[in-house]
């Protein structure tokens, strides 16, 4: 398994800054690119690259390195409690949009989008509680990174529950902010 | 070896360029222009001919002069959406071609042709030979369209050496040196064909584009089409007796080219008289036509740009203010209406000290210069613009590398059999960002081979390489030696017949439906719905009508009504339409309500 920590010369931890990393990549870039040398191996760089930048897949492959591989276990209670009114907000809004998108009439497009809107108002109050939960989670995992290289199990433990609940919160982050960008798409 | 060319193979028109002691030059074709129109006419005998000289047959030889071929590169049949072409354009074996007198040509063909004059008449030019290309293709071609292109270069009788995305070409000519450390830019590139939206920033001098998105079927081509239908309308009005010689290729051909000269003219002037001296009899039409009416044309367009530029910011992580500039590139953006609308979507001035035309042809001869190692100081990194995944049990998309993504890349992924004893599996490689697998485009499919074992035993690994041209590459890993094997991928064409037939079955039964039943039935629950809308949406913001407008849909709304209790189709269908448009005006006011109370929420 290639350490990707390795690869810029980095120290394996939680916590990297991200500036310093975009820095490293751009002039490693320089040398290995294939425009620059025919046997670079750019597309390792690259992946690296990608790995360190997503706290999630960087915790991941820091815990990978030490030779655990954490299960996909489930989101923790504090997650998990946003995911039914995510999932209500997003199929009413589905299901408000998808007629919308085909209505041809103005006056039924304005008064649909309206409610479209009021709608997503709801769903982005859900946004920022997730957003506000991904920040409670990067600072768990700066703390853990400030006592690093630590081998205490619940500190190995805590970082594979951060992973996991970071993948959940963007997923779901993604996903209405996926119903913003078509309301906006057509909102105008 | 010999030097590298760089090519913008346009849909309107292709330019090349070379490296002259350090820096980009574009060169004449033998007719002494840098833009060489992509048109190819093919006489019924003789070599076809290419560039402006088959231009000029355009109006006069409609059926033999293929022109947008672009526009069918790596499609496959039933995809060619709204377009018309005067030339064939058929569907054999799951491919289109097209068709001339008795011959037939296939787009990626045509391309080559086109090639093959840049090449030549660069030869001339230079008085060496040149065999070494890079070539731009969208950046929002995928993986499909790429290798037609790249196909098509080798043909001409080039080494392609990278195949690279026209808006990152533009940031390229843009220069570097106009850009400070870590700026971000935003390429707005609408050509003939097709657009394209990148976010860039540079860093230390690696250019990295951060975002790109598109449609590869948006451009001055769709405008001219609604310019076209609307002068046909204009004319009908007119003289309806007339309406037949409409439908002559020769009468659209022309009128297709009065068209283009008015569109263009009107980014320059606020009104142009049309004349067409070309109709039967002693008829004469002569039209006023303003810029303003090319503007309503226009927008719609123009106005399906915006959700791309906003995906694009987004996928960037980038909000307008982000950005240091927004830079114009393709023929289109010299409207001035598409200056206004650019500026609305990016809240700030457009940058138009390019030139529109030159500067995806001058990036490209930079990246030759870069390839060449002319060119040191910098190093550009580009992305694969779509998800590209494989089909699951379900029908779903499995994204395996996300669009986005940094190229080259690559992404490993584990299969196994999911019966026990089962000896192969097939994969079905897509690329796309929808959901289900079957809205992606299919680029293939390939073949995994297990061992016979149960359940969960067997495990193949498949590694997907990105190469720096955006192609893919699929390797199956032999877990017992470690040896890499290259996978051809199926083409999906001769997959997916029965699909097609499927399809065709369908379309045949819906046929059978009772029409006029349902026809009705839509009508009314339309009128249903409207006539409470407008109810409701008087009590919202009628106050800002006056009186007089109010007065007009109330009877819009009468009319409606009596339509409903007459049961004639047609009646209640104009009826509808014209509550439709009656109410524009209170719909623009519900929507202004919306947004600053929508503005008011955020502000909190
Ligand atoms: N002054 C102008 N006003 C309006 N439209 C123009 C003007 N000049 C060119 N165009 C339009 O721009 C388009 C051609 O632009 P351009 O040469 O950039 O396209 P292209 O590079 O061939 O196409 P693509 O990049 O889509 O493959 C045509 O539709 C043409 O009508
Ligand atoms: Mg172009």
């Amino acid at each position: 398994m290639i350490d990707f920590f390795a690869v810029f010369g980095l120290e394996p931890r939680p916590v990297i800054d991200a500036g310093v990393l975009g820095n490293l990549f751009a002039s490693k870039s320089k040398t290995s690119h294939p425009d620059r040398a025919a046997d670079g191996d750019f597309a390792t760089l690259n992946q690296a690259f990608n790995t360190l930048r997503d706290p999630a897949s960087r915790i991941l492959h820091l815990l990978a390195l030490s030779g655990e591989e954490p299960q996909m276990k489930a989101a923790s209670a504090g997650v998990s409690a946003w995911f039914g009114k995510m999932a209500t907000g997003l199929q009413r809004f589905d299901r408000m949009f998808q007629p919308l998108s085909q209505e041809t009439s103005s006056l039924l497009r304005a008064i649909k989008i309206r409610e479209a809107q009021s709608i997503l108002a709801d769903l982005e109050n859900i946004s920022e509680g997730l957003t506000s939960e991904k920040e409670g989670l990067l600072q768990t995992m700066a703390q853990i990174d400030a006592r690093w290289p630590s081998d205490r199990a619940e500190d190995r433990y805590s970082l594979a529950q951060i992973a996991c609940d970071l993948r959940f919160v963007e997923k779901w982050l993604a996903q209405i902010n996926e119903r913003r960008l078509r309301l906006a798409s057509i909102a105008f | 070896m010999s030097q590298i060319v760089g090519i913008d193979l346009g849909t309107t028109n292709s330019l090349i360029g070379i490296m002259d002691s350090g820096f980009p030059i574009l060169l004449a074709d033998s007719e002494g222009f840098r833009l060489t129109p992509s048109i190819v006419h093919f006489p019924a005998s003789g070599e076809p001919l290419v560039g402006r000289p088959a231009g000029r047959m355009k109006a006069i030889s409609p059926e033999r002069t293929v022109f947008s071929v672009k526009r069918l590169m790596g499609i496959r049949p039933g995809e060619t959406g709204k377009d018309t072409f005067p030339f064939r354009v058929v569907d054999t074996q799951g491919k289109t071609t097209i068709v001339i007198g008795d011959r037939t040509v296939t787009p990626e063909e045509v391309s080559t042709i086109i090639l093959r004059k840049l090449k030549a008449d660069a030869e001339k030019s230079l008085g060496e030979s040149i065999d070494r290309a890079v070539i731009t293709v969208p950046a929002y071609f995928n993986d499909l369209q790429r290798q037609a292109t790249k196909r098509a270069g080798e043909a001409a009788g080039f080494t392609v050496e990278r195949i690279i995305n026209e808006p990152t070409a533009a940031a390229l000519a843009y220069g570097l040196d106009r850009l400070k450390d870590r700026s971000r830019i935003a390429v707005y590139d609408l050509g003939g064909g097709t657009f394209d939206i990148s976010i860039l920033e540079l860093n230390e001098g690696v250019f990295r584009v951060l975002s790109t998105n598109g449609n590869t079927r948006l451009g001055g081509d769709d405008i001219d089409r609604d310019l076209v239908r609307l002068l046909e309308e204009r004319i009908t009005a007119r003289y309806p007796e007339i309406r037949h010689e409409l439908k002559d290729p020769l009468f659209s051909a022309r009128l297709r080219e009065l068209a283009h000269d008015a569109k263009l003219r009107l980014s320059e002037e606020n009104a142009v008289q049309i004349e067409i001296p070309f109709l039967s009899g002693n008829r004469r039409f002569n039209y006023l036509f303003s810029r303003q009416e090319l503007d309503a044309i226009t927008r719609p367009i123009i106005r399906r740009t915006r959700s791309h530029c906003l995906r694009s910011m987004d996928d960037a992580k980038v909000v307008p203010r982000d950005l240091d500039e927004v830079i114009l590139v393709g023929g289109v953006t010299r409207m001035p209406i598409v200056r206004q609308l650019v500026a609305e979507i990016f809240q700030r001035l457009p940058n138009t000290s390019q030139n529109p035309d030159e500067a995806v042809a001058i990036g490209a001869t930079i990246q030759a210069g870069i390839i060449s190692g002319e060119i040191q100081s910098v190093v550009l990194l580009d992305v694969t613009p779509l998800s590209l995944g494989v089909e699951t049990f379900g029908g779903l998309m499995n994204v395996i590398i996300p669009r986005n993504t940094t190229i080259p890349c690559k992404a490993g992924e584990m299969f196994t059999n999911a019966v026990a004893y089962q000896r192969s599996m097939r994969i079905k490689v897509l690329q796309g960002e929808r959901e289900l697998a079957k809205d992606n485009w299919e680029l293939g499919s390939f073949e995994i081979e297990f061992a016979p074992v149960p359940k969960g035993v067997a495990r193949v690994g498949i590694q997907f390489e990105i190469d720096a041209n955006g192609i893919l590459h699929v390797l199956a890993r032999d877990i017992s030696t470690g040896q890499q094997q290259l996978l051809d991928l199926a083409s999906a064409v001769d997959v997916s017949d029965e699909a097609v037939e499927q399809m065709i079955a369908e379309s045949v039964d819906h046929a059978f439906e009772d029409m006029s039943e349902r026809v009705w039935t839509e009508t009314a629950i339309k009128s249903n719905e409207l006539l409470p809308a407008v109810k409701s949406a008087l009590t919202l913001v009628g106050d800002q009508l006056t009186q007089e407008d109010r007065r007009e849909i109330e009877t819009l709304v009468n009319a409606v009504s009596e339509a409903l209790d007459s049961k004639d189709i047609q009646r209640l269908k104009s009826a509808n339409a014209a509550l439709d448009q009656g109410t524009q005006h209170l719909a623009t006011l519900l929507i202004d309500r919306a947004m600053s109370e929508a503005e008011r929420r955020r502000a909190g």
